[in-house]
């Protein structure tokens, strides 16, 4: 599903031996979890960016789906994430001014052709994802009028709105207790199930670490395998 | 990004950052009013130029040498033109139609307005003859300018009810000889056409010097006052003195400016009558209809090249002097708008730089650099419509207001329009164009700058 390769990214005033990823391999297969752990700060983060073609300034090789990303003009990599990535960053950047309903039909503004079908069409979909995650009756709360548990599945639910392939989350359940970790957790296994897309998850949950299929350390700009606990 | 789904994210976003767009359009709408208003008032004046002095027609005069002996000034040469001269000027290339036009070469005295004034004024009369159709559509409603007594119209009736005095003929009729017999008989009263630049000098100048009540253009059609032919003010009558009924039935711009105009066969017929049968084929000038008037000029050589003078009536130096002071009121309004540009492009950068996040997360989900860049344009597209839309009505609104002004500051001036300003289609759509390109131009560098960024960079705050 993806596939990275010598991949390097520094940033500005560390040499290109120092940067925050320093050869970087890794392969995700379909319907496989991944957890990537390890010291705030190592670059794990970037590391998803840079496999989500959100950052493109590194150096190697990352294939998505069989393209290379840095072969990919913008306009292509942007219709890449759009069909076959989804993304829940740590921030989660749900847009205040829309409802729960409209942050997770998103990505339908930017569809193009018959993606998705008219604007009735996106927002059956969207509902669909919001009661996926449990939210079917929040869905007219905007952000603010939503706990943080409440909001991280309002991401989820946008970073399934297309039915991605490839699901990567960046400390899904970092801002949550326990017990809404847990539900979280829970709603993105029904999700892997249901859509049987791989995931890729950076985190510093137990919970979520001891779900993974394979666990990666980043330490040092490169990963390592790490074993999984009993599941 | 579909044009439905641009226009539904346009439409959000502008009820979202509505604020700040309508700070970023406020330079824009006085832009675009003060163009609007700026380019209605030179359309204006060029309107009320070509209702004073039609610019798409040429007269033509015969060019004659002349010798000044003393105070005194002679003509050398005819200072007429004749049938030839006619389908001379017909030839030339741009010319859609020339219509001769003739003096009355007989002297006449007005006299009539008792039921006006209370007394009965009298003026030496000056008079000269067109062709109907050169003045279509002058005469008012339920009047009409034609030759009545022309025995060649099929419309013509052959006077048959002899008179003593009026009394015993019809309301459009009046008691007058025919040719020269002796017998009268009841004909029609001669219509004739009056310049509006007369009823405006006569409401200014000339009722004050005389104490005369001011005159109400439209209750005066129909109006009567008798034209004595032969007769004189100034010195010994010319032959015979023959009353002539006139009957005003309308105003026209292309009227003898002080005097009276009627239909070209009944100046034939009295300068014949008065002079000889040559006098028929003898016209004083000739209006030229220009085909278009962007070929005023090249005609005008033309004719000039065949010997013959275009009188000048001012028509085209005020023309061109309207035509500086419009590209000088545009000069004006792009400057006004480009700044205008430049305030927009500063508050939508600041917009941009605010909606920062919103972007980067746009580019996330899978939006192209395209798509925010339509997205931005499209807002500023919309704000310039509705920016022109309300430029528009400002401008209306402030020439409205300019107009009651100036008709009350300036009563009594003569010649003065209904209005000064012209908001024609034409200039009502450029200034919502020019309100689009604005905002449109004045958001490029936004939206370029807003979508450039990689979402990591924007969405990570490196």
């Amino acid at each position: 599903m993806i596939r990275l390769q010598g991949v390097c990214r520094s940033f500005r005033g560390q040499q290109p031996g120092d940067g925050v990823l320093r050869g970087v391999d890794l392969e995700v297969g379909e319907r496989e979890m991944v957890a990537v752990v390890g010291p705030s700060g190592c670059g794990k983060t970037t590391l998803l960016h840079v496999m989500a073609g959100l950052d493109r300034r590194y150096t190697g090789t990352v294939v998505v789906g069989g393209q290379d990303l840095r072969r990919l003009s913008d306009a292509a990599l942007a219709d890449l994430r759009r069909r076959r990535l989804g993304i829940v960053f740590q921030s989660l950047h749900l847009l205040d001014h829309l409802t729960a309903v409209d942050n997770v039909a998103l990505p339908w503004l930017f569809a193009r052709g018959r993606e998705v079908s008219g604007h009735g069409g996106a927002r059956e979909r969207a509902m669909e994802m919001l009661r996926l995650v449990g939210l079917g009756e929040r869905a007219r709360a905007r952000p603010g009028e939503l706990s943080g548990g409440e909001r991280q599945r309002v991401a989820l639910a946008r970073a399934l709105f297309n039915r991605p392939p490839l699901l990567l989350c960046d400390e899904l359940t970092g801002n949550l207790d326990r017990e809404t970790g847990a539900v979280v957790l829970a709603r993105l296994d029904e999700v892997r199930r249901g859509y049987g897309g791989a995931v890729v998850v950076v985190t510093h949950d137990p919970d979520l670490v001891e779900a993974a299929d394979r666990v990666l350390e980043l330490a040092g700009g490169r990963l390592r395998s790490r074993e999984t606990g009993p599941s | 990004m579909s044009p439905l789904r641009l226009a539904r994210a346009v439409a959000r976003d502008l009820a979202l950052h509505r604020g700040h767009l309508v700070l970023a359009s406020l330079g824009v709408v006085f832009g675009t009013a003060a163009f609007t208003f700026l380019l209605a008032l030179g359309e204006g004046a060029r309107a009320a130029v070509a209702r004073l002095l039609p610019v798409d027609r040429l007269e033509v005069v015969p060019r004659g040498v002349e010798v000044n002996l003393l105070a005194l000034r002679f003509g050398l040469g005819s200072d007429t033109l004749d049938a030839a001269s006619i389908a001379q000027l017909e030839s030339v290339v741009g010319v859609a139609k020339v219509y001769p036009k003739m003096q009355l070469t007989v002297p006449a005295v007005l006299s009539g307005g008792e039921g006006l004034f209370g007394e009965a004024m009298y003026t030496e009369l000056m008079a000269d003859g067109v062709d109907p159709v050169l003045v279509a559509g002058d005469a008012g409603a339920g009047f009409e300018f034609r030759d009545l007594e022309d025995p060649n119209d099929p419309r013509y009736v052959a006077p048959s009810v002899s008179c003593v005095s009026d009394v015993d003929c019809g309301a459009a009729e009046f008691c007058g000889e025919v040719a020269t017999t002796p017998e009268r008989w009841c004909r029609p009263q001669v219509p004739v056409l009056v310049s509006r630049q007369l009823v405006d000098l006569y409401n200014g100048a000339l009722r004050r010097a005389h104490r005369l009540p001011k005159l109400n253009p439209e209750a005066v059609l129909g109006l009567g006052a008798d034209m004595n032919l032969g007769a004189s003010m100034f010195g010994a009558s010319r032959g015979p003195v023959r009353r002539v009924r006139l009957r005003l039935v309308g105003f026209s711009d292309r009227a003898l400016p002080l005097g009276v105009t009627m239909p070209i066969g009944y100046v034939r017929r009295f300068n014949v009558a008065y002079g000889s049968t040559t006098d028929a084929g003898r016209f004083h000038s000739a209006v030229i209809e220009v085909a278009e008037r962007s070929r005023v000029a090249e005609v005008a050589a033309a004719v000039r090249r065949l010997g013959y003078d275009v009188t000048d009536r001012g028509a085209e130096r005020l023309t061109l002097a309207v035509t500086l002071v419009e590209l000088a009121f545009a000069l004006v309004a792009v400057v006004i708008l480009t700044l205008a540009a430049v305030h927009i492009m500063h508050v939508l950068l600041l917009l941009a730089l605010e909606r920062r996040r919103e972007i980067g997360l746009m580019r996330a989900v899978g939006a192209r650099r395209a798509d925010i860049r339509g997205l931005i344009l499209g807002e500023a597209a919309v704000v310039g419509v509705l920016s022109g839309v309300l430029a528009v009505s400002l401008a209306r609104g402030l020439g409205w207001a300019a107009d009651r002004a100036a008709l009350r500051l300036l009563a009594g001036l003569p010649f003065l329009p209904d209005s000064f300003f012209a908001f024609s289609w034409q200039v009502v759509l450029g200034a919502v164009g020019l309100a689009v390109a604005a905002c449109v131009l004045g958001a490029l560098l936004p939206a370029w700058k807003a979508s450039r960024p990689d979402p990591a960079e924007i969405l990570s705050g490196v």
